[in-house]
């Protein structure tokens, strides 16, 4: 009987908990709003109050400059999106207003965002010509727009100023030829006693350089054929490029190379932290964000930054340029009951919020006309990284974006361990993606 | 005699020394987890790593438990979790019980339902089941988190405690059927208190999945207020990079409570139970 | 008699159903749509939005023959299965033996070997990357203080697998957990009683021990096998299938086909296959436990 006891205290004290929590519950606000303003309902990846006070920035800001309306803002986690706006959709209760990634190929194929034709005809405030044509590129498809560009940002390329005095080479003066970067890899490399690196020079696959398309575009390959609607992965010129990339494999070794990099590591994707920040490597290809990065993790780098990524001889200047956007989920309410309330947010945040976010967290402005603002233009910096959306080159547009620019990571990965050659990896990411678009067809 | 002693105390000398060796092994991950979250971002990566942090940041700690709204999403989360492991523990045990102690030709067939449904993946039953929620109006509430815990639908549970009932003589039900008990006295008086173990290591695991989950919570919860420990962490991972002391500082005290739940329920693997008066 | 014995059995039936009646409510409500949804869906293209277009066996055709990434990703898998599975269970036991003996400490020893499976999962992933980093983590620095061979884990396409494993066996204090729990009913007469016959400690575990924690162990080994191919908040988290499709894991590349590539119908399809896969899996292991597990009674 002294057993059924203790098990009794435990549940006794569940059941407190049990209680205590309903009783807190029911102090809880309730999500959504009675009163007959419009609601309109946003979901950002940009985070909350304890660590980047953005969405509760956006909703009072927004509420206060429009007391007509409500809006309501919930930040998701940034990788998990489509984790929470799938079901939504499939159950036809989806957030009035998306923010996702560019561009939005993908969802339109898919009919999952919604055509914002008439709304934007019909506002005087929005127009195309406004914002940089790489970057209204990717919230277009077939002839229709499908989503507001919110912030941009863009391929630069930087080095580490010290190495290159203590290698010899002038600070000043980045490697302007992949011939050139080669050489300078070479010098720049350092391994210690035990055989290990110390410090790369360069790796073709790291930071933004993961996206193998732009080392492609630079020499002059393309990846898609919208004529004959062919893809063209294994273009003779993007098969070179990819066998550049395999030389510093083979030179440098993958693996020791891996390993390095390794030290930067986060955990996948996004979230690693560069070696460039912990003066593992010497140069490096990233995204513009990246210099707050630098300043960050590595404050003590002293470091250049340039627009202008080595290309081959004969190449041209041919950058990437990422950035979200926000769209309207098809099925959702707000844009059926109060369209004016929803396009009103949708034009704010575009327009308005973006240059605010650019500047807090050092991304880019979407439209020329900020570009110029002393605030912007006053930071060398992000002066450079913006003319450098101008150098961007348009993506496939296809609908099969995604799973082409990870068909792309996985050849560059099988080529440089060695287990497909250049052009076989190129030649199955052609075929596994043709198929793929049949599927849209 | 006394090499039966010496050859006692090598063994026991050894067991000790494995024992001691295993657990910093397994502590190893967990001091660094300790050391980093004290750390300023420029020296989570210095290399060699540093098992002092220099400085030290116990302001980390302060920004979690101020700046992270800690002890909201701390109570919300005792909330879900306190109603998951009731919910588990009378549903499943009921369901376990029900395959286990009588005999009726259908008991093979649920149990090989409550083994299909361990294998389906996430992937496919997130739609359906959001699906069904939005009709039952129940997305944007905490319904979704816990109701279903009472239908006996976290199989696991069930496998284990079946697994539990078997070991449990049958002789026993069958004794106190003859002297007249029901079925459910049975259960409640007989067969629960001897898997007290196993009831235990239900409500310990239900408790860790609840508090650590926070793929339900993202899915089914809109107000922010309302999100889960487990939710909140999530959104240390910012769209370019990771707080990596602060993810680490908040996952330790993210810990503590589950902690303090197993130093509780532990208690009851050290008691022995001891089968008199049955053939061995 | 006939009579008395069908009124029992109608009595059983019953109650049995009464019993169970939970699970058969809460599953008819919460799995058998997501069941025939998904395998309808399966035959179809869908995506959600629009008209899902019945293409029958097309989505099947297409995994089994054309689709590589299907193949390495069940090839991943079976190969983190076929380690994970038997290390975990033996590291357990180990653990649980050595913790159910007479030694000090007791309590703080098992909160420490179980304290990593409670550590959230994002934080353990970023962790175990350092932990296994080529350079400077303590598994290499060990390696190589014993002059042993240091793989570069994660940064090889050869090793990154038995990397997870290892990061997955330190997880498994609820292995532990279960088998304390289970060696909480051997009854301590029947060491006595051996005891006096002259058994040591192997033969006490061998032949008492063992024998009596199988209950345990099938369960362990069926939710080991299932766990294994569910494998993929981590691998999302630390490698996403890197390097070179090493880590994609078949649950990590339902996920990524399923949201993000949008094709519904082609994940559930992969479902199903999986579905099949485990279930033969697990029936094989039930089968075979009539001859190995001892559940003290008639009947399993």
């Amino acid at each position: 009987m002294r057993k059924l006891r203790k098990s009794n205290k435990i549940v006794c004290s569940l059941v407190g908990m049990l209680i205590v929590g309903l009783l807190i519950s029911g102090y809880i606000p309730a999500a959504s709003a009675q009163e007959k303003k419009a609601t309109v309902t946003f979901w950002t990846p940009f985070p909350v109050p304890f660590y980047e006070p953005w969405s509760s920035w956006v909703t009072d800001t927004f509420n206060k400059l429009h007391p007509q309306i409500k809006l309501d803002t919930t930040p998701i986690p940034w990788d998990r999106l489509e984790d929470k706006l799938l079901p939504a959709i499939a159950a036809g209760n989806p957030p009035d207003v998306f923010q996702f990634a560019r561009p939005v190929f993908q969802s339109a194929a898919m009919g999952h965002a919604q055509p914002l034709d008439e709304l934007i005809e019909n506002d005087p405030l929005v127009n195309p010509e406004d914002w940089y044509p790489g970057v209204w590129y990717d919230v277009t498809y077939e002839g229709h727009v499908y989503a507001l560009p919110f912030e941009s940002d863009s391929l630069v390329f930087f080095w580490n100023k010290d190495y290159f005095k203590k290698a010899g080479l002038d600070p000043e003066s980045p490697p302007e030829y992949l011939s050139e970067l080669d050489l300078y890899a070479e010098k720049l490399t350092k391994k210690n006693a035990q055989g290990d690196y110390d410090v790369l020079g360069f790796t073709p696959w790291q930071g933004r350089s993961v996206e193998f398309m732009h080392w492609g575009w630079k020499n002059g390959g393309t990846f898609y054929d919208s004529e004959a609607g062919r893809i063209t992965a294994a273009d003779p010129r993007n098969v070179e490029m990819l066998e550049w990339e395999v030389g510093y494999a083979k030179k440098y070794g993958a693996e020791k190379m891996g390993a390095l990099a390794e030290r930067a590591q986060m955990g996948g994707g996004a979230t690693a932290v560069g070696m460039f920040c912990m003066g593992l490597s010497a140069m490096r290809v990233g995204g513009s964000f990246f210099w707050s990065q630098i300043d960050k993790y590595g404050p003590d780098i002293d470091y250049g930054m340039t627009r202008y990524v080595p290309i081959p001889k004969g190449g041209k200047n041919a950058g990437i340029s990422e950035g979200t956007l926000i769209f309207v989920p098809v099925g959702a309410k707000g844009i059926k009951e109060y369209p004016e309330a929803v396009w009103e947010f949708m034009r704010w945040y575009s327009i308005n919020a973006m240059p605010v976010w650019s500047l807090q967290v050092g991304d880019l402005v979407s439209r020329p006309e900020y570009a110029d603002l002393w605030m912007f233009a006053s930071n060398p910096k992000v002066k450079e990284c913006t003319k450098a959306i101008e150098l961007t080159h348009p993506w496939p547009k296809v609908a099969a974006l995604w799973f082409y620019r990870d068909q792309l990571k996985q050849a560059v990965e099988y080529a440089i361990y060695g287990k497909k050659t250049a052009e076989q990896a190129l030649k199955d990411v052609e075929k596994a993606v043709q198929r793929e678009m049949e599927r849209y067809k | 005699m006394r090499n039966k002693k010496i050859s006692y105390m090598i063994r026991h000398g050894i067991v000790y020394l494995v024992v001691i060796l295993g657990a910093i092994t397994f502590l190893i991950p967990l001091a660094w987890m300790f050391v980093t979250s004290l750390k300023i971002p420029a020296q989570i990566h210095v290399y060699p790593p540093e098992w002092i942090p220099n400085p030290i940041a116990w302001e980390n700690y302060l920004q979690i438990l101020t700046f992270f709204p800690f002890f909201r999403y701390l109570l919300n989360t005792l909330y879900i979790t306190s109603l998951n492991v009731i919910g588990v523990l009378v549903s499943c045990s009921l369901v376990a019980y029900g395959i286990t102690h009588i005999q009726w030709p259908g008991r093979n067939v649920i149990f090989t339902l409550v083994i299909s449904v361990l294998i389906v993946p996430y992937a496919v039953t997130l739609i359906p089941l959001y699906l069904m929620y939005h009709r039952l109006g129940w997305i944007g509430s905490y319904k979704p988190l816990w109701v279903a815990s009472f239908f006996g639908v976290w199989t696991f549970h069930t496998f284990l405690l079946r697994q539990f009932f078997l070991a449990i003589p049958q002789e026993l039900s069958n004794a106190a059927k003859i002297d007249g008990c029901s079925e459910f006295r049975i259960y409640w008086n007989i067969v629960l208190p001897l898997a007290r173990p196993a009831l235990f290591a239900v409500a310990l695991f239900e408790f860790l999945w609840t508090w650590n989950d926070f793929l339900m919570p993202l899915v089914y919860l809109t107000n922010q207020k309302m999100y889960t420990l487990s939710l909140g962490l999530a959104f240390f991972q910012g769209t370019h990079d990771t707080a990596v002391n602060l993810l680490m500082a908040a996952s330790s005290l993210v810990t503590i409570p589950v902690l303090i739940l197993f130093f509780f329920a532990q208690r009851s693997f050290i008691e022995g139970i001891t089968l008199t008066g049955l053939k061995g | 008699m006939n009579f008395k014995i069908s009124k029992l059995r109608m009595a059983n039936t019953r109650n049995g159903l009464l019993f169970v009646s939970p699970f058969l409510i809460g599953f008819g409500i919460f799995y058998l749509y997501p069941f025939i949804a998904s395998f309808y869906y399966s035959f179809t293209s869908y995506s959600l939005v629009g008209e899902s277009q019945w293409i029958g066996v097309l989505n099947y055709k297409e995994l089994f023959i054309e689709d590589d990434l299907f193949t390495t990703s069940l090839y991943n898998t079976l190969y983190y299965a076929t380690l994970f599975v038997p290390l975990s269970l033996v590291v357990g036991l180990m653990i649980a033996l050595l913790l159910n003996t007479n030694i000090k400490g007791k309590s703080g020893l098992r909160a420490i070997y179980f304290l990593p499976s409670i550590i959230p999962l994002a934080a353990s992933g970023i962790l175990w990357v350092w932990i296994l980093n080529s350079r400077y983590g303590i598994i290499n620095e060990t390696l190589r203080a014993l002059r042993l061979p240091a793989p570069r884990w994660f940064s090889d396409p050869n090793w990154s697998k038995p990397g997870y494993v290892i990061m997955s066996v330190w997880a498994s204090g609820q292995t532990m957990i279960i088998l304390l729990a289970g060696l909480t009913g051997v009854p301590r007469q029947l060491y006595e009683v051996a005891e006096l016959d002259g058994a040591n400690w192997l033969h006490k575990i061998v032949y008492i021990t063992l024998p009596l924690l199988t209950p345990a162990i099938l369960f362990i080994l069926i939710i080991s096998v299932i766990g294994s191919f569910q494998m993929f908040t981590q691998a999302y988290i630390m490698t996403d299938g890197a390097p070179a499709n090493s880590t994609l894991f078949y649950n990590l590349y339902l996920y990524r086909v399923s949201f993000r590539y949008f094709k519904m119908g082609y994940g559930c399809a992969m479902a199903w296959i999986l579905f099949v896969i485990v279930f033969t899996l697990a029936w094989s292991l039930f089968k075979s436990s009539a001859r190995w597990v001892y559940y003290g009674r008639e009947e399993g």
